[in-house]
Order: structure tokens, then C-alpha cells, then sequence
């Protein structure tokens, strides 16, 4: 049975009995690919199709939904709660992703040009946060953040600052959801670079050097260009995971959101109006907005990187 | 910073070891580099310290955290006063399961997307993109109110299932079954063998890095996830660890020592299948920015 054949027979047959023939000799590819799609039906497809018709319609999730057309998607425009958990995540995004990045590649550019035998160990180091559960990690940083008796305010009060109130105040309170996201994904971000400086030939490193570019130089004129494809690839999947930051303002503020709902992000927001207020269709159509906008914003991104990379 | 310029003009010839000793001369890398990792590193070494000082310690004095007495007192705490023995297990139990079921069914079904076109195929990868572009959050309501009717709220389907069919691993493993040699396929073909063997005794066996690599992404995701099992379990019986810390938290939060312990005790499982499978980790990130 020549399975790879199959597909190129089958545009030389007439349409519909090429069609038939063709699954017919290869029903045991159905049969392989089956299981997976099964339960992807049901688990992955099934709820998409399901939370689009939702975000249509009223439902707090036990009488019989009712469809009330776009409502939803007016409410939600002019729902300046959602417009603030929407500026709330692109701050808590811009605080968290442009430190981390840049700090990855200097990690990586670290890692790839000095200390060969230690890189093991700094690997180890950079890496490790992101192993850990986002809980545990959430639990510390709520000691580390805490007003009173925390290891930060410890150390500022130390320097003769007063103590930074990290929890209460919208500014803080981003700032420290920040600093637990680059503390999380610099490292793996690191890795990736890394594997990228990898890549790059040497010898580029060495002709530069003999016409005496400095370590400055050789970093923005041959790292920075010839990184621009992963360094695109990063920035995507920051602003993927960054617009869908739930875990640590979730932990770090008991749910609410932080007194002055500062560290309230669209997820956030999202859960908290169908598991709180029981608006199962609201909520819905939160997370098709939430996905419009990773959409866009993406794409605004990846032009933004290969505009630069040219100019 | 321009510690480069110590560089003779004979650099071309360097031997491999000359380089190396040139590279270790970076007083300023070599800061920068302590300096970041002192700030990674801090945290880390101060739930340790904190997680062996006895409840109550001074905490009115910051130092009071890192100096002696220590005691193991927390640890045994955690573990009486909580079911955590029985999390760890059923974090494991689940990991394990959906590490398992993921793997043998992405690899089943991308096998035969690699082997070429046949009816239907584009349509259905078509199908796998959306699901990868969706994010989960998109679809959390449906997903509860599917486990609700089926009456499977706080149970272990409900914690495996959804883990199961991951668009992400059937796209990593049809990528690395693509760049596998073709002739290998078509000499096994010209040989009668069947799907099934040219699967399992050609492309496996090739494959062992990427499936490595997309176990362990899918072991250390079940392992960490949240929102999910904690929107799908109530009962104490069935919470994974990374639940059951949040909630065992809120009962004692008067004190770092306890939560830390518990971190502690969340952390090592991790810790150890980082150690030893390191390489794989390493390998996996590097494939998926690669590509």
C-alpha cells in the first residue's frame, strides 16, 4: 500500500471516485489520526464553536441561555471596567516584555562569549524560576512584596527610603507583577537567544574585531541583525502569554484585582465575571475580544520588529 | 568595556584554547552576569532559609529570617495539616497519564500528515491552527459547562482530558517527522512494511529527541497548571499541589514559614526532572525558537 502516493493519484482520477478510493486505501490514516482528533472535537474544537455562540447570548450558566444579539460585544465597549483590565495588561506587558527581552540577550550574549566553563551554572540559575509553579512562585513574591515585614521594603528601608506600598498602589502593584514575569521567563528566553548566537558563524565575531570593533559594537552591528527572526519569535510569544497573564495578579492579590483594581488583566477580569458574577455569555465574549486582540496585536508586532530590522 | 582591544592583530591563528582564555578576560561580563544572577538566586535562597526557621520567628527583624534556630518543624506541619502527600500524587497521577495519552496520540496523529496528502488533510491541520491560536482562556466556559453536564466536576477526567489533544504537539512532531530521510519510508514501503511498523521500528526510534522534548513540556505544563484544575475541583481529595498550596495558604497566612515549606515541597518534584532531564529541556526550547 503506497500511502504517500495516494494524494497524487487521486488529482489524476476523476474528482469523486478518486475522492472514495483514496479513503477507502488509506483508512488506517483515519484510524492513526482518529484518537487525537476525537478528543480534540470535544475538548478543543467543540468549546470554540460553543463559547462563540455563548458570547451571543445571556447565560448565567443554569436557566436556558437566551440570544441577545451583539449585546454583549456594546456592553463590553462600553465597560470601562474591561477597558481598564485592558490597560492594565498592555502596561503590565510593556513593564514585563521590553526589561525581559533585553536582558535575555544580554544573558545570551554573556553566556555565548564568556566564562565557558560556569555556562552550565548560569543556565541553571537564569532557567530555574521557570520551572517552578507559577503558585509557589506567586506565594514568594507575596512575601517578598509584602508592605510590611517584606524582603524588599527590608532592603529599601535599609537605604533610608520609606517603604514602597507594592500591593495597594495600581503603579506598585504592576511594577511587581512585572518583576515576577521578567524574574520567570528571562531565562528561557535566555536559551532561546542562545541557541540563536550559536548560530551565527564566529568568524564574523573575529573579522570584526581585527578591524577593531568594539565588544559594544559587534553586539548592535552583527548580534541584533542577524537575531531579528528569533528575536520576532520572542516577541510573539511574550505578547501571546503576556495578554493572557492570570496566575501571579491572581495569587497576588486574593483575585480582586489589588485595591485600586491595578492589577485587574483581561483574564482576570474575564474569570471573575463568569465564575463571580456568573455572566457565562458576558464572559465569553471577553475571551473573543481577548483573542482579537492577541491577533492584532501580533501582527502590529512582527511589523513593528521587521520595520525596525530594516531601518 | 573595551577589554577587546588587547587582542593582537595575529587573532585568525588563535587556537581554541587561546580563545578560551581571551573570553574568560571580561571583568565587566563577568559582573554584570553575578549581578543578574545574585538577583535570580535571592529569592530562591530565601525561601529555603525561611522554610526551616521555627513559626513565629522574629519577623519584626529581617535579619531574624536567615540566622539559626532552624528546624524541620514546618515540613512535618505541611504535611500533617494537609493532604500534600496525596496533591503531589495526584499532580503526579496526572502528569504522568496525560504525558502518556498526549504523547501516543500527537504521535499517532501526526505520522500520517507527514507521510503526504491524503482526503481531507488540509482541512483538518486547518482545524489543529485554529486550536492553536485560540487561547485556552477563550474556551474555559464551554470547557466547565461540558464537565458539568457530564457530571465529571472534580474528578480526574476532568483534570486529564482536557490536556490530552494539544494542537502544539501534533505541529512539533509532524516538523521533526518531516525532516526524517523520505527514502527510509520508501525503501520500508518497497519492503511491504506497514503504517503501523514504519511508525513505530523507523520514526520513533528517529524521533527521540523531539518526543523527549514534547514529553517533558507536557509533564512540567500539566504539573504547574492552574486555572484549569482550579476552576474544575472543590474537593481536597482530588486538588493537584499547585491548588492545594493556594488554599492549605489561606489558612495559615499569618506566618511566611508554613507557605514557603509547602514552596519548598511544590518545587523539588520539578527541581529533580529539571536535573535530569536538563539536556532535554535545553534542547526542546532551543528547537521550538529555532524553527
Amino acid at each position: 500500500m503506497s500511502v504517500a502516493m495516494a494524494g497524487t493519484q487521486s488529482t489524476q482520477r476523476p474528482k469523486t471516485s478518486g475522492t472514495w478510493r483514496n479513503i477507502r486505501r488509506n483508512w488506517s490514516l483515519y484510524l492513526f489520526i482518529s484518537p487525537f482528533y476525537i478528543l480534540f472535537f470535544v475538548f478543543g474544537l467543540f468549546p470554540i464553536i460553543f463559547s462563540l455562540v455563548l458570547s451571543f447570548e445571556s447565560w448565567d450558566g443554569l436557566d436556558t441561555p437566551r440570544f441577545i444579539g451583539l449585546k454583549n460585544f456594546a456592553l463590553l465597549m462600553t465597560d470601562s471596567q474591561f477597558w481598564q483590565s485592558v490597560g492594565n495588561t498592555f502596561i503590565i506587558w510593556v513593564e514585563s516584555t521590553i526589561p525581559m527581552l533585553f536582558l535575555a540577550l544580554i544573558i545570551a550574549f554573556l553566556l555565548n562569549s564568556a566564562f565557558v566553563k560556569l555556562r552550565e551554572f548560569w543556565r541553571f540559575t537564569f532557567f530555574l524560576p521557570n520551572i517552578t509553579s507559577v503558585v509557589a512562585e506567586a506565594v514568594l513574591f507575596g512575601a517578598v512584596f509584602a508592605p510590611k515585614f517584606g524582603l524588599l521594603n527590608w532592603v529599601i528601608e535599609r537605604f533610608g527610603s520609606p517603604p514602597v506600598d507594592w500591593l495597594d498602589n495600581n503603579f506598585w502593584l504592576q511594577v511587581a507583577i512585572a518583576i515576577m514575569i521578567i524574574w520567570r521567563w528571562t531565562g528561557y528566553n535566555a536559551i532561546i537567544y542562545l541557541a540563536g548566537l550559536q548560530a551565527i558563524p564566529e568568524e564574523l565575531y573575529e573579522a570584526a574585531r581585527i578591524d577593531g570593533a568594539s565588544l559594544t559594537q559587534s553586539f548592535f552591528r552583527i548580534t541584533i541583525p542577524l537575531m531579528r527572526p528569533i528575536i520576532l519569535f520572542t516577541v510573539i510569544m511574550s505578547t501571546i502569554g503576556g495578554m493572557q497573564i492570570f496566575t501571579e495578579p491572581f495569587v497576588l492579590t486574593g483575585g480582586s484585582g489589588g485595591p485600586g483594581q491595578g492589577g485587574m488583566t483581561m483574564v482576570l477580569y474575564l474569570y471573575n465575571q463568569a465564575f463571580g458574577s456568573h455572566l457565562f455569555g458576558y464572559s465569553s465574549a471577553i475571551g473573543w475580544v481577548l483573542f482579537l486582540i492577541i491577533l492584532v496585536f501580533s501582527l502590529f508586532n512582527s511589523i513593528l520588529v521587521r520595520r525596525l530590522g530594516t531601518a | 568595556m573595551d577589554t577587546w582591544m588587547d587582542v593582537q592583530p595575529a587573532a585568525i591563528t588563535q587556537s581554541n584554547t587561546q580563545r578560551a582564555t581571551r573570553r574568560e578576560r571580561h571583568p565587566i561580563a563577568f559582573c554584570v552576569a553575578s549581578l543578574l544572577a545574585f538577583f535570580w538566586l535571592v529569592p530562591l535562597a530565601w525561601v529555603i532559609l525561611v522554610s526551616f526557621k521555627p513559626q513565629g520567628s522574629n519577623v519584626m527583624n529581617a535579619t531574624g529570617w536567615v540566622t539559626p534556630p532552624y528546624t524541620i518543624e514546618n515540613y512535618i506541619e505541611v504535611f500533617t495539616k494537609a493532604p500534600v502527600a496525596l496533591w503531589i500524587w495526584n499532580s503526579f497521577l496526572v502528569a504522568v497519564i496525560t504525558t502518556f495519552l498526549a504523547l501516543l496520540l500527537s504521535t499517532l496523529c501526526a505520522f500520517p500528515f507527514s507521510l503526504g496528502s491524503f482526503f481531507g488533510s488540509r482541512f483538518l491541520m486547518f482545524l489543529i491552527a485554529i486550536g492553536l491560536m485560540v487561547p485556552g482562556e477563550a474556551t474555559l466556559i464551554p470547557l466547565y459547562v461540558v464537565f458539568r453536564n457530564l457530571n465529571w466536576l472534580d474528578s480526574y477526567q476532568a483534570l486529564i482530558l482536557p490536556g490530552i489533544a494539544i494542537p502544539f504537539g501534533v505541529l512539533l512532531l509532524k516538523q521533526f517527522f518531516d525532516g526524517l530521510p523520505r527514502e527510509l519510508f520508501e525503501a520500508a514501503m518497497m519492503d511491504g512494511c506497514g503504517i503501523v511498523r514504519m511508525l513505530f521500528q523507523i520514526a520513533v526510534p528517529l524521533s527521540r529527541p523531539a518526543l523527549a522534548a514534547l514529553g517533558i513540556f507536557t509533564f512540567l505544563g500539566s504539573w504547574n497548571n492552574f486555572l484549569w484544575p482550579f476552576i474544575s475541583t472543590t474537593s481536597p481529595q482530588i486538588m493537584t499541589i499547585p491548588v492545594g498550596i493556594p488554599f492549605f495558604n489561606s489558612s495559615y497566612h499569618t506566618d511566611y514559614t508554613l507557605p514557603m515549606a509547602a514552596n519548598v515541597v511544590v518545587s523539588v518534584p520539578v527541581l529533580v526532572a529539571f536535573l535530569l532531564f536538563q539536556k532535554q529541556i535545553i534542547k526542546g526550547i532551543s528547537f521550538t525558537g529555532l524553527k
